[in-house]
């Protein structure tokens, strides 16, 4: 049993190892983004880049003063998106989300969005799309 | 060395050291008859992906086991799902920050058991594991310090220059330099066959691999490319492929191979209507004691789903905001 | 990479690779760009890209390409001609010999021009002897430009 359990952490960590080799590592997002700086708030979607390395998402946030700070969250890839049916539609500007992640390093209003969701909970994209992609469908 | 360890191994090893394919467990070892394009080809056109739930390299704990028993695949599958998945976000801040974004983003592929159940995508050599290194000569060892500096210098956020960042960061190539090695998404390649050629296109980043099979030869030596100068034959229903005339640049190629004596062979199978065997033997006297193998199973992709373009050089924010990011945190005192 | 039509009158040359799937694939040697041609899809195009998205069809010999959602950054050339992110094109490759191909390109781009229209000049099969596209990745000659004004100075 514990040498089942060895067996997979060992296996993910050379997963992740091999991954990591030169030719096609991904970056590590320590490098950029602070794992002491943690975030969590709701904004509003003014726009969103469907672009490869990383899709982003520009929000609106107002602050308990009534200023609005502008964010740019960095998620990943939308082909990934693209495949499961969704489209530069499905996240509409307007849309209130709250964003879980990590300021970066700089200080800058700029974020990984580790947790994307909708109001209501459920996460961003997983929740809003339901067009009977493929993908969804095999879940 | 060689004899002790088959002794040990006992059959199964017998079968890997000579070069078959691992049958998979439960799967008849009977032989594919791939259907052949009109001109004889045999055929493998369609769209691929292959993530996979092997490791590259044998763990440690798993012995000399080359493929997992019911029990442990049953266990291996529902651990799976709960170490890979990037919802998870226990570990603290530093272990969250790299799983980076949700599950949804990622090839959901990785997270299901691979069907042959092998504990390695190495066969060659028999103990799963890439070979041992060789000691650097003193020039290769400078340029990989200068390489490592460059990559501490990025770990901790303050790159000093663009050449800081990794090739693949900096959009030169990702996962379409040779051998191809899945990854956490859009592991997809699609093969259009033609008279004299093979082609394939990965999806990260974008290219045509456009291989003849006319006998043709190399380009000349002094031409090197990033993804190198390939020719391919038929071997019976295999098409072996041969990569020559990469570029110098360290750090391109796998483990940094010396590009000057790194040699490179893949063999494409079709061994069933949804399924093509990927296997790439490494050799690079000046990196590995020797040469090394491993097989990659593909998968046919649902009908459905598709490549998309990945365009990635064109909107690489990331470049901007690592060095932009590195000059303000300096200018604010960090080093 | 150049979008479409530019893609097929830049100087460099250009491979179509026809499989016998319902994909046909384009390689230009500029940028390494492909384009995938997709002859039995119905879809719109999910995303703007740089390539654009492209649905085929045959009208006797003639391949028609419906191109559309491209990204509205690219050029029709480097004198700046532009485009919006309406542009609608479509092509018409026609063989006229075993050397020989007739293209033809409908521009429409209601937020842009007046009116609709067309390119149209021939293509010809390259006949040197192991003829090949040369890679042409230009991300290393374009970074000193973009990034070298974000180097760490030498403290003075």
């Amino acid at each position: 049993m514990r040498t089942l359990q060895s067996l997979v952490v060992a296996g993910a960590a050379l997963l992740v190892l091999a991954i990591a080799a030169p030719a096609l590592s991904h970056h590590a997002f320590s490098a950029e983004f602070d794992a002491n700086k943690p975030i969590k708030f709701k904004g509003t979607v003014t726009k969103m880049l469907w672009v490869n390395p990383h899709a982003w998402i520009y929000v609106d946030v107002k602050k308990p003063d009534g200023t609005v700070e502008e964010w740019m969250i960095e998620t990943g890839t939308p082909n990934t998106l693209l495949r499961r049916g969704l489209t530069k539609e499905s996240l509409p500007n307007g849309t209130e989300i709250t964003v879980d992640g990590y300021q970066s390093k700089d200080g800058s209003r700029r974020a990984n969005g580790r947790d994307l969701t909708l109001p209501n909970g459920q996460t961003l994209f997983l929740g809003s799309s339901g067009t009977g992609a493929p993908d969804e469908k095999k879940k | 060395m060689r004899n002790r360890l088959l002794a040990f191994i006992g059959v199964l090893a017998a079968v890997v050291a000579m070069g078959l394919v691992v049958p998979a467990a439960g799967q008849a070892p009977k032989k594919y008859n791939a259907p052949k394009t009109p001109w004889g080809d045999p055929d493998l056109q369609g769209v691929w992906n292959d993530a996979t739930s092997t490791p590259l390299q044998r763990p440690g704990n798993v012995g000399e086991k080359g493929v997992l028993s019911d029990e442990e695949a049953e266990e291996f599958q529902k651990s799976l799902e709960h170490d890979l998945t990037r919802d998870r976000r226990d570990g603290g801040g530093a272990a969250d920050v790299n799983r980076a974004y949700n599950e949804h983003w990622m090839d959901a592929r990785r997270l299901k058991i691979t069907a042959d159940r092998r504990t390695s995508l190495i066969v060659d050599p028999v103990d799963g594991r890439i070979p041992p290194l060789v000691a650097p000569s003193p020039e290769r060892r400078r340029a990989q310090a200068a390489r490592a500096d460059g990559a501490a210098r990025f770990a901790a956020g303050l790159p000093a220059d663009f050449t800081d960042m990794s090739w693949p960061v900096r959009c030169v190539v990702r996962t379409d330099v040779p051998p191809y090695l899945p990854t956490i998404y859009n592991n997809n390649f699609q093969i259009f066959q033609s008279p004299g050629y093979v082609t394939i296109a990965p999806e990260m980043i974008h290219s045509a691999r456009i291989i003849p099979v006319d006998g043709r030869p190399h380009l000349d030596k002094s031409l090197r490319q990033w993804l190198g100068d390939t020719r391919g034959h038929w071997e019976g229903s295999t098409l072996v492929v041969e990569t020559t005339n990469f570029k110098s640049e360290e750090g391109v190629l796998f483990q940094g191979a010396n590009p000057a004596t790194f040699t490179i062979t893949e063999r494409f199978t079709r061994v069933a209507a949804d399924a093509i065997n990927y296997e790439f033997t490494l050799a690079d006297p000046m990196t590995w004691t020797k040469p090394w193998t491993a097989l990659i199973p593909w998968n046919k992709v649902d009908p459905d789903e598709q490549m998309f373009e990945y365009a990635c050089h064109e909107d690489n924010f990331d470049m901007v905001h690592f060095l932009t990011g590195a000059r303000l945190r300096e200018k604010n005192g960090e080093r | 990479m150049p979008g479409v039509p530019r893609a097929t009158y830049m100087p460099f040359p250009f491979q179509i690779v026809q499989g016998t799937g319902p994909s046909i694939l384009m390689a230009y040697e500029f940028t390494s760009a492909t384009r995938i041609i997709r002859m039995d899809w119905k879809q719109a195009a999910p995303t703007d890209s740089w390539m654009g998205w492209s649905r085929g069809r045959w009208e006797g010999d003639t391949l028609v390409v419906d191109v559309t959602g491209q990204r509205e950054e690219t050029w029709f050339d480097r004198a700046g001609d532009f485009h919006s992110d309406a542009l609608h094109v479509v092509e018409r490759y026609t063989p006229l010999s075993p050397y020989h191909m007739m293209y033809e390109a409908t521009i429409e781009d209601p937020k842009v021009f007046t009116r609709p229209w067309k390119i149209s000049f021939p293509l010809y099969r390259r006949m040197e002897k192991n003829v090949q596209l040369l890679e042409f990745k230009c991300v290393p000659f374009t970074e000193e430009l973009l990034f070298g004004k974000f180097r760490k100075q030498a403290a003075r």
